[in-house]
Formats: C-alpha cells, sequence, structure tokens
C-alpha cells in the first residue's frame, strides 16, 4: 500500500493540483456486505449495481466526496478492511 | 537438560538413599525405585522440559514425581483438569519446540485419543505412557495389557499409527522412555511406552544410568514469527487431493520406521521347538514357564516384542519356519495375537492363553498352555471364561462350534435364540407365547437371562 | 508522476500490515472479519506481532491462521485455552492468545477455558459470540438466545429442554485468576471502538502479568440467523445486547504476578521477567 501518494480520484477533488479521494476502496475484496453504507453518517456509500467484482458482489463506491468527513467509520466497520481514508491536510482548503 | 549428577556413592548424612540420585556415569548406584518414579526420573533426565497430567491409579506416582522434581529443575508441571486438558496442553508445548511428556491409565488414554489424533495429523513430537489397567470402562486398577489395540492400531480417528514401546522391566523402560523421545522427534510423531499397572507400582533395583537424547533442529516449530514467514501447525486441509497427499507423506513416513525401528528380544530361540510370545509383564511370566517347561524336556523360548508398533511380523514369520507353534500370551482377550497370526500366515498353529479384569497369569498356567499346545498341536483360542466352561480337557477347535444349550424355558414360554442353534455365543430371551409375533429382536422384552424368573443361567 | 506537493493527503486509516493479503472465506458482513482486523490493529499497535504464538479454533475461525500473519497452532475443538497453556509456559517471551468462538469456548470448551482462567494463565482469549454454530450450518448453542429458531431448534430454543443462554464472560469473571473480563459488540462504530480497547487492556493484562483476560465480542451470523447483513448487525443492537450486556465485567489489572500466596508483590518489587511493554 503506497501510502505516501495521494488516492487515484474518480471525481475529481483536487488538492492543488493533485486529484485525489478521501477513499480508496480494494474493490476486489468488497463483498457487498453494505454495513458501511449502514454506517456512514453521511450516507455517501453504496453499492455499485453496475459493476460486479471477481467475487461476484457489487462493491462499494463513494458517491460524492465532496460530503466525506474522512470520519473513517466504514473502515471501522468493513470486515474485509477495504477502505483506506484520507484526510486533507490542515489549513489546505480541499 | 541436567548432566547426570555426580557425587559420592554414599548418601551425605541425612539423605534419604532412595531419593538420593547420586552414582558416577561409570559405576552408577543401584537403588530400589517404584516403576512410575523411575520412569519419571529417566525422563527428566532425558531433557523432558514440560510435563502434564492428571491424576489416575496406576500412575499417579509418575504425576507426583514430576510434581515435586520438575520444579527443581525449572522446567514447566501441571496436573490439568482432565485428560483432555493434559494431552492438549502436550499438543501446544510440543508445537512450540519443548519435549514433553504426558502420562495417563487406560481411561485416560481414551480421553487423549483426539489429541493424538490430532498430533498424528499436525506431525507433533510427544511421548504419551500409559500404565494399563483392567477394563473396559472404569474397570479396575490391577494390570492389563488390553490397550494394545488401542495403542497400536491408532486409538484416535484417522490413518496414523505411532511408535509403540512396551518395556519388560523397570531398567529397561527407563532406557526406553529415552528412545521414545528420539522416535518422537526424529520422525515427528507422538510415541508411546506401553506399561502396565505391575510395572508402574512395583519396586525393583534399578541403576541410574540414563540417557538424554540429543536435541534435533526444529523448523517448523512456533516461536513467533520474528523476521520470517508465519508457521502454522495444523492437521486440517480441506481440499482431497492435498490431504491425500498429506496422508500419502504420513505413510511413507510410517514406513520408514517399519524399516528402520523394530525391536525385539529372544530367548533360548535357538534350539526352540515352541515359542511363546509375549510382551511386558506376561513375558516375565512367560520366562518363568520357560525355565520350568526346559527343566521338564519341552524346549520352549521367548520370543518379546518390545516395538509393539512397528510389529516384528518379519522376523516372528522367519521363526515360524522352524518351530513347531506359538503361544501367545496376554494380559486380555487376546489381542496381539491377531498380529501373530497375521505374521506367521498359517504356517503354524498359534494357541493363546490371557487373563483378564487384572488378573494375571501364573507360569504353572502358561506351563499348561504350553503343554496343551504340544499335545493338541491346533490353533486353540482359550480364555479363562472359555475354559471354565469345559467339564474336561477338550482341544480348542471343538470347543470354538461347541453349542451352548438354551436355558429350559418356563411354561407358556419359548426360548429363542438370536442368531440361530450353531451361533458360537448365542444370547437368548424368552418371550411369552401368545404375544410372539416374529422375531422381535433384543431388547424388546427387557428380560436378560440373569433377569427372568429368578434367573435360568 | 510530478513531485508530490508537499501537502499531500496524509493516512487517517489503512488497512493493517498483519492481515495477510487474501480475500476471508467469510460470508459477507460477518463479524469475524472485524474482530480480526481489530486484532491486527491491537497487535500491530503493541508491536506483538513477531511474538504472537496464537491458537484457532474449530469453527469458522478456524481459518484464522490464514488471515492473519502470525505463528499459529490449530487446536481440536474447544481445546484452545489448554494448547495455549502449553506454549505459554515453555515459551515465556511469547504472547499467546486464543481466538474462539461460542461453540468452541461455552461448549465443548467450558473445561479448558475454566481452567486456564482459574490457574491465572497469562492468555489473552478472544471469544467471537454470535449465538450459532455456523461453521456446520447454523446449530443452537449454548449462548443462543430464548425463542432463536436454528437448524437444531426449529421451532425456538425452549428454555424447558434446552435451558436458559450461557453467560460464561460472567461465570469467568468471578475467578480469581482474571485480570480482566469484558464484553463488547460489532453493532456499530463507536461500540467497535470500544471494544477495541477491550482487546487492548486484554493484551497488556497478559503483558503487565496480572493473569488471565478474556474479551467476548458479541458478533453477528447473518446467513445462520437468516437476514442481511444490516438486518444482523440491527439484531444485535436490538435484541442481542439485552441478554448479553455490555462492558468490563472484571479488572483486577495492575496488581502484577500473584506470589505463592495469592497476594501481589509490593509495589516496587522487581518486575516480572516475562513482561515487556510492547
Amino acid at each position: 500500500m503506497t501510502l505516501s501518494l495521494p488516492a487515484p480520484s474518480r471525481t475529481g477533488l483536487a488538492l492543488g493540483s493533485i486529484p485525489w479521494s478521501p477513499l480508496a476502496i480494494a474493490t476486489e475484496r468488497c463483498k457487498g456486505c453494505e454495513l458501511c453504507v449502514t454506517a456512514c453518517p453521511k450516507a455517501c456509500l453504496a453499492l455499485d449495481q453496475s459493476a460486479v467484482n471477481r467475487l461476484g458482489y457489487h462493491p462499494v463506491l463513494l458517491t460524492d466526496p465532496t460530503v466525506c468527513t474522512s470520519c473513517a467509520f466504514c473502515a471501522r466497520v468493513c470486515p474485509d478492511a477495504v477502505f483506506t481514508v484520507y484526510v486533507a491536510p490542515k489549513g489546505v482548503a480541499r | 537438560m541436567t548432566a547426570v549428577p555426580t557425587a559420592a556413592p554414599t548418601p551425605a548424612p541425612g539423605e534419604d538413599p532412595a531419593f538420593s540420585l547420586a552414582g558416577t556415569p561409570e559405576s552408577p548406584r543401584r537403588v530400589l525405585m517404584k516403576g512410575n518414579e523411575a520412569i519419571a526420573e529417566a525422563a527428566i533426565q532425558a531433557g523432558c522440559d514440560a510435563y502434564f497430567g492428571y491424576p489416575i491409579t496406576p500412575q499417579a506416582e509418575l504425576l507426583e514425581w514430576m510434581a515435586r522434581r520438575m520444579p527443581e529443575e525449572g522446567r514447566t508441571f501441571i496436573q490439568a483438569e482432565s485428560e483432555l486438558g493434559a494431552i492438549n496442553m502436550a499438543l501446544g508445548a510440543a508445537a512450540a519446540g519443548a519435549r514433553v511428556l504426558v502420562s495417563s491409565s487406560s481411561p485416560g488414554i481414551s480421553l487423549m485419543a483426539e489429541g493424538m489424533s490430532y498430533m498424528a495429523g499436525s506431525e507433533v513430537p510427544i511421548v504419551l505412557i500409559n500404565v494399563m489397567r483392567g477394563g473396559p470402562g472404569l474397570g479396575s486398577i490391577q494390570p492389563s495389557q488390553s490397550d494394545y489395540f488401542q495403542a497400536v492400531k491408532g486409538h484416535g480417528h484417522g490413518d496414523y499409527r505411532v511408535p509403540v514401546l512396551a518395556p519388560a522391566s523397570i531398567g529397561e523402560a527407563m532406557d526406553l522412555v529415552a528412545t521414545a523421545f528420539e522416535l518422537a522427534e526424529r520422525y515427528r510423531t507422538p510415541a508411546m511406552l506401553l506399561a502396565d499397572g505391575i510395572l508402574g507400582q512395583a519396586m525393583e533395583p534399578v541403576e541410574l544410568r540414563f540417557r538424554t537424547p540429543e536435541r534435533l533442529e526444529a523448523p517448523w516449530a512456533l516461536t513467533g514469527a520474528d523476521g520470517r514467514s508465519p508457521r502454522v501447525i495444523r492437521s486440517m486441509n480441506l481440499e482431497p487431493e492435498a490431504l491425500e497427499e498429506h496422508n500419502l507423506h504420513l505413510q511413507e513416513k510410517y514406513h520408514a520406521i517399519a524399516e528402520r525401528e523394530v525391536r525385539w528380544d529372544g530367548e533360548r530361540l535357538n534350539d526352540a521347538d515352541l515359542v511363546i510370545v509375549a510382551y511386558g509383564t506376561a513375558a516375565r511370566v512367560a520366562r518363568t514357564a520357560i525355565a520350568r517347561a526346559r527343566a521338564s524336556g519341552l524346549r520352549a523360548g521367548l520370543f518379546r516384542p518390545i516395538t509393539l508398533w512397528p510389529f516384528p511380523t518379519d522376523e516372528l514369520a522367519a521363526l515360524a519356519q522352524r518351530v513347531r507353534g506359538m503361544l501367545v500370551v496376554e494380559l486380555s482377550a487376546g489381542q496381539m495375537v491377531e498380529d501373530v497370526r497375521l505374521a506367521v500366515e498359517g504356517r503354524v498353529p498359534v494357541a493363546f492363553e490371557g487373563r483378564m479384569g487384572g488378573m494375571v497369569p501364573s507360569p504353572d498356567e502358561v506351563l499348561d498352555a504350553l503343554r496343551e499346545l504340544d499335545a493338541s498341536g491346533v490353533s486353540a483360542l482359550r480364555s479363562r471364561r472359555a475354559r471354565r466352561r469345559q467339564p474336561g480337557p477338550v482341544s480348542g477347535v471343538e470347543h470354538l462350534h461347541e453349542r451352548t444349550p438354551l436355558p429350559d424355558a418356563e411354561p407358556g414360554h419359548e426360548a429363542l435364540s438370536i442368531f440361530g442353534d450353531d451361533a458360537w455365543m448365542p444370547l437368548w430371551y424368552t418371550v411369552p407365547v401368545a404375544s410372539r409375533r416374529g422375531h422381535d429382536g433384543p431388547g424388546r422384552g427387557k428380560r436378560g437371562p440373569a433377569g427372568h424368573s429368578g434367573g435360568k443361567r | 508522476m510530478t513531485a508530490i506537493a508537499p501537502a499531500a493527503p496524509r493516512v487517517v486509516y489503512s488497512r493493517p500490515a498483519l492481515l495477510t493479503d487474501v480475500s476471508t472465506r467469510y460470508c459477507p458482513g460477518c463479524g469475524h472479519g472485524i474482530v480480526h482486523r481489530l486484532l491486527a490493529e491491537v497487535l500491530e499497535d503493541l508491536s506483538l506481532g513477531p511474538r504472537t504464538i496464537a491458537v484457532a479454533p474449530v469453527g469458522c475461525s478456524v481459518f484464522a491462521y490464514e488471515y492473519l500473519g502470525l505463528d499459529w497452532c490449530e487446536a481440536p475443538h474447544g481445546r484452545a485455552p489448554a494448547v495455549a497453556t502449553g506454549i505459554r509456559r515453555v515459551r515465556p517471551d511469547a504472547f499467546v492468545l486464543t481466538y474462539q468462538g461460542d461453540g468452541d469456548l461455552a461448549a465443548i470448551g467450558t473445561g479448558e477455558i475454566v481452567h486456564a482462567a482459574a490457574r491465572g494463565e497469562l492468555i489473552t482469549a478472544i471469544f467471537v459470540n454470535n449465538g450459532i454454530y455456523g461453521m456446520t450450518g447454523g446449530q443452537m448453542a449454548p449462548t443462543t438466545l430464548l425463542g432463536q429458531r436454528t437448524t437444531s431448534s426449529p421451532t425456538g430454543r425452549d428454555a424447558r429442554d434446552a435451558g436458559y443462554p450461557v453467560p460464561m464472560t460472567e461465570m469467568l469473571a468471578v475467578l480469581p485468576g482474571v485480570a480482566f473480563a469484558g464484553r463488547g459488540s460489532i453493532a456499530d462504530p463507536s461500540s467497535i471502538g470500544r471494544t477495541k480497547s477491550m482487546i487492548r487492556k486484554a493484551c497488556e493484562a497478559q503483558l503487565h502479568g496480572d493473569g488471565f483476560a478474556v474479551v467476548e465480542v458479541l458478533s453477528n451470523c447473518p446467513v445462520g440467523w437468516g437476514m442481511t447483513a444490516t438486518e444482523s448487525i440491527q439484531h444485535l443492537k436490538d435484541v442481542v445486547v439485552k441478554t448479553y450486556p455490555l462492558g468490563v465485567l472484571a479488572d483486577r489489572t495492575g496488581r502484577g504476578r500473584p506470589t505463592a500466596e495469592g497476594g501481589s508483590p509490593a509495589a516496587g518489587g522487581p518486575a516480572p521477567a516475562a513482561t515487556k511493554e510492547g
């Protein structure tokens, strides 16, 4: 896990000139259990019905990175540890 | 690992000579020791790191000796909550690389069967001592050899064997403890020492001569994955192809043990005409019987297996080429006799003499059986109960097929034999004639032979 | 890629390195995954990975040895505390833990867990209680709730013939050898956080030589309970915690190693040899 690089962004949040996302999701390990969907206080996670991973599940997807607060509740409840959670460093606007 | 103590041959003032293990390696002292305690001390001197046990007669003294001595040596001793606990503590300690001893007696060994299977499958080495007592079930506390099947045919589930060593004297037991550790560690398998209540409880003068087998490398042992990839000790393998591979590996190991580790002892076999095959305490009785037989002109010898597994099959087969008959003597209903019969493959008659329930045959009983074999030359399967039924001397072969008469039925009742008239040991019960509807099967009438109308037997 | 700007996002959470790089066999939403993860996090926080020898049970979590990169010993059903005792006594420097389910610990293993606790063995037991035998197809366990339907209590557990759910951790908590006994759950993020602290405290009880430690984690079994993962978590919150209250049930930490007479060494006495800060 290369922790020093920002997560690649699917939706184009920008940190200065670097695109990043609060969450990196190991989609191939997700089992679509939806515990994170229930736990997320911002309701910004949902299963990606358009995708099926190699385990046969719909993996979870961050639907709106702009509302994610990097609380990491999703990571806390995930039985398969698919989440890596990032937060913008202090003093830098997202 | 402690060196053999080297002190003056005489005990110090006030020192109890029975507990003073003084002596030099060149001239060890002879001390009167109880078997259980001698075996325990031999294990300690052989470098046993951990002992786990549970009190059970007739091996409680082994546990007690360990309780006193292991902490003295800074080693691990636990009286576990049960034999289940003890064998599993042994599994853990041995998986972590320790040299481990567990002891128990027949009912406790039954509880340990699961653990032995797991250790055989995970290839974890321990030494288990069974000081056999009368069974089955709670049985008696007197000696027996009725756990031969259990020890040799694998006590637990699955395709496995363990090396089984059977001493016939306390001194030999002390040496075989070290051998057991060697075999266990050399082949990564649990190993057993099969003793009996006499060996455990008797006291004999023994030389304090101990062996400490060297430690082998254990690259499989669990020590914490510090700077290396993790190790797993397990026996589960859910893929049949892989489990078969593992079983093939185990079978190769057992094959190697069978090729290299057979041990046996023979006495007066060179000119023997008849051979007694016996192990442990039965062999000592047989030895006296053979001396008496020789004195009366019968050329008898003793073949004493020391490894019950691997069984000295080839040696017995070779012996069968040049003797007239074999008599197997056991403190059981006849267990090793089956392996003797398999080994000789019908070349010579194999007779059996045995006592059960904790009884020990006397040399004269054995001599009688030997004479009967000499006279009749047939394979007989005699046990105490079978002999009691005979009004006079009858050859064993006829006895096997003799019918036991059914009891007289009461008026209005019929006697039915469950298995028919030609059964060897028919069960019988009586049912009211009027209510008989074909063959009801056992147990329906709830009237056993003894319980019906004051007993008919 | 151009040079990373100094103000890169920082990591708040990442997958523990002690978890192996495989997908677990556990069902989607199974609490075992969460407890494995918490254990990995705590062991990493305390730098215990290289010293740990863990004992796996029989049950769904027998596969734990594939998912946590530690030295593991498989134990027969219920015997993990005895196996752990054997390891602990011959490896004073190791960190020894068991990971057991409710069938393993509360049914067939009651003898072993009670006596390891009574002896105050310096081991840490992680007890995952989902009130059912998952691996074998969903049978009733000693901790199954009254009225709960399982494949061996198809009309619901009836106290008249199957007795009452067994509060194992309360039973263990009364033993003087137990330095720490607690019950947590994985029902929501805050419960998970509290459970992680209990696991950490249980590990520290071993490190400080205080005695035996057990953490019971109320967990779910979506397939066995006949629910979706989300429903099973709700069931944990609404129903299960009413039978098994959460919290610390015994805390005898801070006393150090017992002496032969049963008391604690005097304050300032020599530190026990087996304890090392993580």
